[in-house]
């Protein structure tokens, strides 16, 4: 008991002291993330105010006839979204990410560079100690401001797209929900790890944050090919605002489907056009991932992400117990 | 007899440039020994070395009997270490030192850190940057002593300070040392303060052993002559204070002695110019 309650208050002495070392950055970012959520909920509210409805939102996108009711809000719907929707996207998808390269390359890179590993790695007879020390907090701090703007972002696409729902559709995905945390966390590690290498932080944002990028992007990528090897045909008709539009094809007779290029081939164009003219005149389906399938691929991104960022917690770890200390 | 540091055959090259080359040292058990010798000279390398900072090129280092390189956690757990510069984290406190210390090192004695912090006067509620020269010197050495290691291994120390901030350091580095029959070895340019606290003088010039023996040998086994004779056995010649040229020569039991006692000064100045004029460690051949 007494071991347990000696134990908890090293942790809570260690979290305490990571805490302190890195206030300046918790504290602006945790208070960017109030900002973000507050932003959200505020911007939000005002759109469902508006009351432009997902039956609206419906009309709207399939070209039918706008309910009268709708006429009236679409502009000022559209207008919070143009105007102040910035505000929430950019807040809830940069201050994850921000904090997790500027965190990430202090907790081993700034350490070197100052010379306090000379006294830490001195004292400790295991530097994994020392790094568990700092990254924890660190690691929880990322992890809930992720969880927390990712959440945000949730609310904010289902707010600004009242078409869906935000746990069975792809729209922004990867910038909100638990994979926003994910990416966010792969951020630290990598910035983690560039900081622990080159041993010195203003180098290491700059190089870090071209990798996150790098790395982020060339991911999504990465993804798509995935996913677009596990698309499916959807009917025109069926195709739902939450799912990952990826192609659109047209369906022949004999159900083969064909691309633009070769629809003049099978269904030429008329002598002329009017504005009473529909061509092609072939079914058009799309080849896409029904929303549905959000949930599993969110946690399949989780889950890829989640085994880079130990990949490179491993590296870190590998780095930190041999390199001099500055 | 057992030593508490020890080095056997220490090389250490960076890139094309030797550090350290075949050092064969070996500092007793609850000595203190000035590790003495012109920037360059391999005295930070060897130390380092002793807390695993440094990998060795050739030979090893012992500090109680481990290998900081193989066994790093049984080595840290047997020194104390006081880098150069005082490698404080300037956003936290004094106290927050302690408790990091804590926190990092299984059986860190805060007690006793505090207890020389206080002795001193130094604020345990100040910042690390608010503290003089002196003080965070102060805070790095009871950090040091509160591990309660059998090995004191201290990198220059006393470069930064002032002359009354290196006599307190040094009065609480030897009270520390001999109450807990502790070894030290204690890089410094500072002869003159390193002579009333060491018992032990370790010379390095150009990466290599010049003098190792204790201060009261090294005392006695050298003399300083204005003019050396063929039957001297000259150590090396410099420039006295007044711009003479003097000579550090060893003495002899059979022959009278001549010149004058040595000082400790000199006797370093002396192996220092041998070791100058010595082709030392050249960089490896292409």
């Amino acid at each position: 008991m007494v071991a347990a309650a000696s134990t908890a208050s090293r942790i809570l002495g260690a979290s305490r002291i990571t805490a302190r070392l890195h206030r300046f950055e918790l504290i602006g970012f945790a208070g960017l993330a109030v900002l973000g959520v507050l932003a959200t909920i505020v911007i939000a509210a005002q759109l469902d105010a508006v009351g432009w409805t997902a039956a609206c939102d419906e009309a709207m996108r399939r070209g039918a006839v706008t309910p009268r009711d709708c006429e009236f809000k679409v502009n000022e719907f559209y207008g919070i979204v143009s105007s102040r929707g910035w505000i929430v996207s950019g807040l809830t998808g940069f201050v994850p990410l921000a904090a997790a390269l500027l965190i990430g390359v202090a907790v081993v890179g700034r350490e070197i560079e100052r010379g306090t590993t000379r006294l830490a790695w001195a004292l400790t007879p295991s530097r994994l100690r020392w790094l568990a020390q700092r990254l924890v907090p660190v690691l929880l701090f990322v992890a809930v401001i992720g969880l927390v703007l990712g959440a945000a972002a949730d609310r904010w696409i289902a707010a600004a797209e009242p078409g869906i729902d935000p746990a069975n559709a792809f729209a922004g995905f990867g910038t909100r929900g638990p994979v926003l945390a994910a990416r966010a966390l792969f951020v630290l590690a990598l910035a983690v790890a560039v900081g622990a290498a080159l041993g010195r932080a203003l180098p290491a944002v700059m190089v870090g944050g071209a990798i996150a990028i790098m790395g982020i992007v060339g991911g999504s990528e990465v993804h798509q090919r995935i996913l677009r090897s596990e698309a499916v045909v959807i009917d025109e008709a069926a195709f739902e605002p939450g799912d990952l539009w990826i192609d659109q094809r047209f369906r022949l007779a004999d159900g083969t489907l064909i691309g633009w290029d070769d629809v003049e081939r099978y269904d030429p164009p008329p002598a002329e056009f009017d504005d009473e003219t529909v061509w092609p005149t072939l079914p058009m389906v799309t080849i896409g991932v029904p929303g549905s399938r959000y949930g599993e691929v969110a946690v399949r991104e989780i889950a890829a992400l989640g085994g880079g960022m130990v990949v490179l917690l491993g590296l870190t770890a590998a780095i930190v117990t041999r390199r001099r200390p500055g | 007899m057992d030593f508490g540091f020890e080095a056997n055959g220490l090389g250490k090259r960076y890139r094309r440039r030797w550090a350290l080359r075949e050092v064969d040292v070996a500092v007793p058990q609850g000595s203190i020994t000035a590790l003495v010798g012109p920037n360059g000279a391999g005295k930070s390398t060897m130390i380092k070395a002793g807390v695993g900072f440094e990998r060795p090129t050739t030979g090893r280092v012992l500090v109680h009997g481990v290998d900081p390189w193989r066994d790093r956690a049984r080595a840290i757990a047997q020194v104390g270490y006081v880098p150069q510069a005082p490698s404080l984290y300037r956003e936290l406190t004094v106290a927050d030192h302690v408790h990091l210390a804590v926190t990092l090192r299984p059986g860190f004695d805060p007690v006793l850190a505090r207890a020389r912090l206080d002795q001193l006067s130094i604020p345990l509620d100040s910042r690390a940057d608010e503290l003089s020269g002196g003080q965070q010197a102060q805070v790095g050495l009871a950090l040091a002593l509160g591990a309660r290691a059998p090995v004191l291994l201290l990198d220059e120390p006393l470069a930064s300070l002032d002359p009354l901030a290196r006599r307190e350091f040094l009065h609480v580095l030897v009270d520390a040392v001999r109450a807990a029959g502790a070894t030290a070895l204690l890089s410094s340019h500072v002869i003159t303060d390193i002579e009333q606290a060491c018992d032990r003088l370790l010379v390095l010039g150009g990466g290599r052993k010049l003098l190792d023996l204790s201060i009261a040998e090294s005392l006695a086994a050298h003399r300083i002559v204005d003019m050396a004779s063929a039957a001297d056995d000259v150590v090396g010649t410099f420039m006295d204070a007044t711009g003479e040229s003097v000579s550090l020569v060893r003495s002899r039991a059979a022959a009278p002695a001549h010149g004058r006692p040595a000082t400790l000064e000199e006797v370093v100045l002396g192996h220092l110019a041998a070791g100058r004029d010595r082709p030392a460690v050249r960089p490896v051949a292409a």
